[in-house]
């Protein structure tokens, strides 16, 4: 009984000690996010007068003239608007996801559990797909996507996200692979199709590990900045993460609680996401009926 | 059903969404971009072919050689310094305690902090005078702590430092792994008298070993194109004497700001082929050491 | 359905479906009637306001007249996006760039020549002090306009000054009258003065340092009459960049060279928040004049001056000026539209109403008497006046200046570390970029043989 205890308890000093190690950054980027313009350069790790100002000012509320709200004037130049960008990254959120976790599915299984001649050499194509470095992609792939005539628009951001991505397929192929065979055969044997199994058997068994790939999409496309940055030149295109990047690039007076709150706000649903689906995708397999 | 052409057609078509978004969106500016590192292309004008010559030009560059130098020493470093990282704290997570959520979700978080924000984040942690960590150093009685990201001697184990921060993804591979380990397996183990330390080894590892390589060649990749996080850190600086100026910034700026995508494209075909050999190499090593249950 | 997909549902689904259905949109309110310019800029916050202002005014006024409609957006990395959208086809019609993107991008044809236009639609170019012309101009075109022109000065804490039993009305007149203050203006702890490594700066007097100092790290051979380019080579083996050399490495050396790198690596950089010269760190600094900016906000009490930097020979006083250039991308749709819009924007009135909200000079050669009373800089007359010296330099004019640039911040930052031979460190350097100025000839050569019949200054992207 003791001996369980100081098991747990030294268990909790741990998880405590490395939560607060992660945690600590983040704590000082909410304390800046509270303090006024004045004590921003100040090393002090508490504002001594707390104001919302700079969450104001982000959401739209700081501005005199009540219409920034509504949202139906142009975007004041620079300023971050987070109500305009987290629609416009939700649109491409919501056009990109069931997409991107279906094909991603789709040509895992194929990859994992068809076998034909070539799968060894096209599997490791799309893999290498992953390593070519976007710089030099960047110039070609604008001339397709302004050839298609969707420069300015939010296509070139969801569309391919429809051809699965080779990070999601792989990952996919590995959790099918450690999906034991004869499930699937004994259903074969019943007269199940290929797609049968897949849909019946294969992804319901998945869930967690399509969670994680619907969870690092988001991710992804909130964070994303490279492709943002090339294919929007519209400040009323914005995404959240292109427009945190031209805070930071405002020359001189870049405005740090702004900044701060900003992304605390950026932050603030994806965590509300994660706290309230892990239990989904880390459930895990074992207690979906699956052992050994 | 195994037959040659049926089971091609059948593979084919289940992998078609993803050859069909390589051969529309991809297959083209590879190809294109194959083609210009053979020729010298300031962007603005036509390609001019001058055959092998950029890749000539590469062998004697001496900022090459500094980034390819920097970019090997991240990666030996923080890859395995990453994995056993990411894999201990995945075990301690796994513990079934009260409040676990909370603190899965403390090691998540950093991963979807912005990396703009995270960059400006460390820049004030690690400051020198005023910096968290310095502060504490000094507390604990060193007189003269690191300059960090001032310092030729300490700019990459800071950038180091601030990668295992962003560890939270792997960490959640590893902890959906953990959850595919059958519990028998364990409780046999435990039958058999192994301590928690033989369980680790004999268990737990051999049970992630395909996340450990799922999640090392990722890395891999990773650290051959780390860019934008060192990019926030030293304001587009490429670090004291060049010291945290890795392989794809110098990409970067050879395509962008030198305006030779020729150069920059024959940078990306030889970053291309090491990161394959690099990742061929790791499956071949890890052949034996990796158990697919399925398989 | 569980507990948890019902709260997930309402916590985060609610009102993301709210948010997509009523959330704000982007719309542009582009009257129909109006053919649009698409006008990219790097300004935002009060600077991308004061620009906005002037673009709303055209809209209503000169841009009704003539059926135009400006639309104002601003960007990170102006210039790479130019680039790209340029290179991809799909320019703007009007980009405003940092001024050191003009040489390379007109000698890739990039640019579209001005010459012509600026004729055509009644530039009085004559009005502009030659300097800000001059840095428009490649290779004998124009290929730019003056958008807000900057010089850089010497700013001097006065109150330091007088701590240290300086006049503080008498700032430094040549370099080496500036170390002998800055050595004054350096004050150390002296906790135990027998060891070194125990005394650190708590207070500096000058540096160059390019972690704190960021774009400028290359100037400081123009000041002892060693310019980097002569039109055709690079030129920094030469007197002028081993005397600079010489001058910082003295400081350097009387200060000791290891605690001024402590310094520095904990001081901040002079564009951070933690500014040093702002917080009394820094006695004195090379900045321009938005600096007044700043210390309205961060240090208001602050008691400082602005003097001309020092000139080896103050017979010929060096001036480093720069600016931000409007320029129209080869390709662009609308050429001439966008002309009608340069012209307003430079009209003088309007030029320096801009150029007074960003706390810069004017190009005009005889600033109205307003725009310098209204100014937020009080020393503004001196900046205005640095940049009438014909000893002024910008940029040096090489298509190949960004590279150049990363090997002189790469020479200087191992310099300052000692970590190599400064003689050799300088020949191994000019070598290196001696190499790349040959290499880009030789491959322009190769395209003039290859392509004679294009004319100079065009690029694939104006082809029809």
């Amino acid at each position: 009984m003791s001996k369980r205890w100081l098991n747990c308890s030294v268990i909790y000093a741990a998880l405590a000690a490395v939560a607060l190690a992660f945690v600590l950054p983040l704590l000082w980027m909410l304390s800046v996010s509270f303090k006024p313009t004045r004590e921003v350069l100040r090393p002090d790790l508490l504002p001594q007068h707390p104001t919302a100002n700079a969450y104001r000012e982000v959401i739209g509320l700081g501005a005199e003239d009540p219409g920034a709200l509504r949202g139906d004037r142009r975007v004041e130049s620079g300023k971050f608007n987070y109500l305009l960008y987290a629609r416009n990254t939700l649109v491409i959120v919501v056009f990109s996801l069931v997409g991107m976790v279906v094909s991603s599915a789709i040509a895992a299984y194929g990859f994992a559990r068809v076998e034909f001649p070539g799968r060894r050499v096209l599997f490791a194509v799309c893999l290498a797909t992953m390593m070519i470095p976007f710089p030099v992609l960047m110039v070609p792939t604008y001339m397709i996507f302004k050839y298609l005539g969707w420069i300015g628009t939010f296509r070139p951001l969801w569309v391919p996200a429809w051809f699965g991505s080779a990070f999601n397929i792989f990952l996919l192929r590995q959790f099918f692979l450690g999906i034991p065979k004869e499930l699937e055969e004994s259903a074969m044997l019943d007269g199940c199709s290929r797609w049968g199994c897949f849909w019946r058997i294969m992804l319901p068994l998945s869930k967690p590990a399509l969670a994680v790939v619907a969870l690092f999409h988001v991710l992804t496309v909130w964070n994303d900045l490279l492709g943002p940055l090339v294919y929007l030149s519209h400040q009323d295109e914005f995404t959240l993460a292109l427009g945190l990047q031209f805070l930071q690039s405002r020359s001189g007076d870049t405005p740090w609680n702004e900044l701060m709150a900003a992304s605390t706000l950026i932050i603030l649903p994806v965590l509300v996401l994660f706290l309230l689906a892990q239990r989904t995708f880390l459930r895990g397999i074992a207690t979906t009926g699956l052992k050994g | 059903m195994r037959s040659g052409p049926q089971s091609l057609l059948t593979g084919l078509l289940w992998t078609a969404p993803w050859w069909l978004g390589f051969l529309l969106l991809l297959a083209g500016p590879m190809a294109l971009s194959l083609y210009i590192s053979f020729c010298d292309y300031p962007l603005l004008q036509p390609p001019v072919f001058v055959g092998g010559a950029n890749y000539a030009q590469l062998a004697g560059d001496p900022v090459f050689h500094k980034a390819i130098a920097n970019t090997i020493v991240y990666a030996a470093l923080a890859i395995p310094i990453g994995t056993a990282f990411a894999v201990l704290l995945a075990v301690l997570l796994n513990q079934r305690v009260r409040g676990q959520a909370l603190f899965r979700a403390c090691v998540f978080v950093p991963t979807i902090v912005p990396l703009v924000a995270a960059g400006v984040i460390w820049m004030w942690l690690l400051n020198p005078e005023y910096g968290l960590l310095n502060t504490g150093l000094r507390a604990a009685g060193m007189t003269n702590p690191p300059l960090w990201l001032e310092s030729p001697r300490w700019a990459m184990a800071s950038l180091i430092l601030v990668s295992l921060w962003f560890l939270g993804s792997p960490i959640m591979i590893y902890l959906a792994g953990l959850q595919e380990i059958p519990e028998e397996l364990y409780e046999a183990a435990t039958l058999d008298g192994a301590s928690a330390g033989r369980r680790f080894w004999h268990v737990t590892l051999p049970g992630l070993s395909p996340v450990i390589l799922f999640n090392v060649v990722v890395g891999i990749i990773a650290a051959w194109q780390v860019f934008a996080l060192p990019y926030v850190m030293w304001r587009t600086r490429p670090g004291p004497d060049r010291a945290t100026y890795f392989y794809t910034m110098y990409l970067f700026d050879n395509a962008f700001n030198y305006l030779k995508m020729g150069y920059a494209s024959a940078m990306a075909w030889v970053q291309l082929l090491i990161i394959l050999g690099l990742t061929a190499l790791v499956f071949v090593v890890s052949r034996r050491a990796v158990h697919y249950r399925g398989a | 359905m569980n507990v948890r997909s019902i709260i997930l549902g309402f916590v985060l689904g609610l009102p993301a479906v709210g948010l997509l259905v009523f959330g704000p949109r982007g719309r542009p309110d582009v009257p129909p009637d109006r053919t649009v310019i698409r006008y990219w800029e790097k300004w935002t916050g009060v600077e991308g306001a004061a620009m906005q202002r002037i673009v709303d005014r055209f809209n209503a006024t000169v841009g009704a007249e003539h059926g135009l409609w400006v639309d104002y957006q601003a960007l990170g990395d102006v210039d790479r996006r130019m680039l790209i959208a340029t290179a991809g086809g799909d320019p703007p019609d009007v980009a405003g760039l940092p001024d050191r993107f003009v040489p390379p991008y007109a000698d890739q044809g990039a640019l579209h020549p001005l010459d012509d236009l600026a004729t055509e639609f009644g530039l009085d170019l004559a009005a502009f002090k030659p300097i800000w012309l001059d840095i428009c101009r490649f290779d004998g075109t124009l290929y730019a306009l003056p958008s807000t022109p900057y010089t850089i000065a010497l700013y001097y804490n006065r109150q330091l000054f007088r701590d240290a039993g300086l006049d503080p009305d008498r700032p430094p007149r040549t370099p080496a009258e500036l170390n002998e203050y800055a050595r004054r203006l350096t004050r150390m702890t002296a906790n135990n003065p027998q060891d070194p490594n125990d005394a650190r700066i708590v207070q500096l007097g000058f540096t160059v340092s390019p972690a704190m100092l960021g774009w400028w790290h290359w100037v400081w051979p123009y000041f002892f009459d060693g310019p980097l380019w002569d039109g055709r080579h690079f030129t920094l083996d030469a007197p002028g960049t081993h005397a600079a050399l010489a001058w910082i490495r003295e400081l350097r050396a009387a200060l000791g060279n290891e605690r001024v790198l402590q310094f520095e690596g904990t001081a901040g950089a002079i564009e951070s928040a933690q500014n040093p010269f702002l917080s009394g760190r820094l006695a004195m600094v090379f900045q321009g004049p938005w600096l007044a900016n700043w210390a309205r906000v961060y240090a208001p009490d602050l008691d400082y001056g602005v003097a001309r930097f020092p000139s080896v020979d103050p017979e010929r006083p060096h001036v480093f000026a720069s600016m931000d250039v409007l320029v129209i991308p080869a390709g662009a749709r609308r050429p001439r539209e966008a002309m009608i819009f340069l012209a307003y924007l430079l009209r003088q009135d309007v030029m320096e109403e801009l150029c007074q909200a960003h706390g810069k000079v004017s190009p005009y050669r005889t600033p109205r008497p307003e725009f310098l009373a209204g100014h937020p800089n009080p020393h503004i007359r001196l900046f205005d006046e640095l940049a009438a010296s014909p000893y002024a330099f910008g940029y040096p004019k090489m298509p190949t200046w960004a590279e150049a640039w990363a090997e002189l911040l790469y020479l200087l930052e191992t310099l300052l570390r000692d970590a190599r031979d400064p003689a050799e460190a300088v020949r191994a350097t000019q070598a290196k970029v001696d190499g790349v100025v040959d290499h880009y000839e030789r491959m322009a050569d190769r395209r003039r043989q290859q392509e004679s019949p294009r004319p100079p200054g065009a690029s694939h992207g104006e082809s029809p």
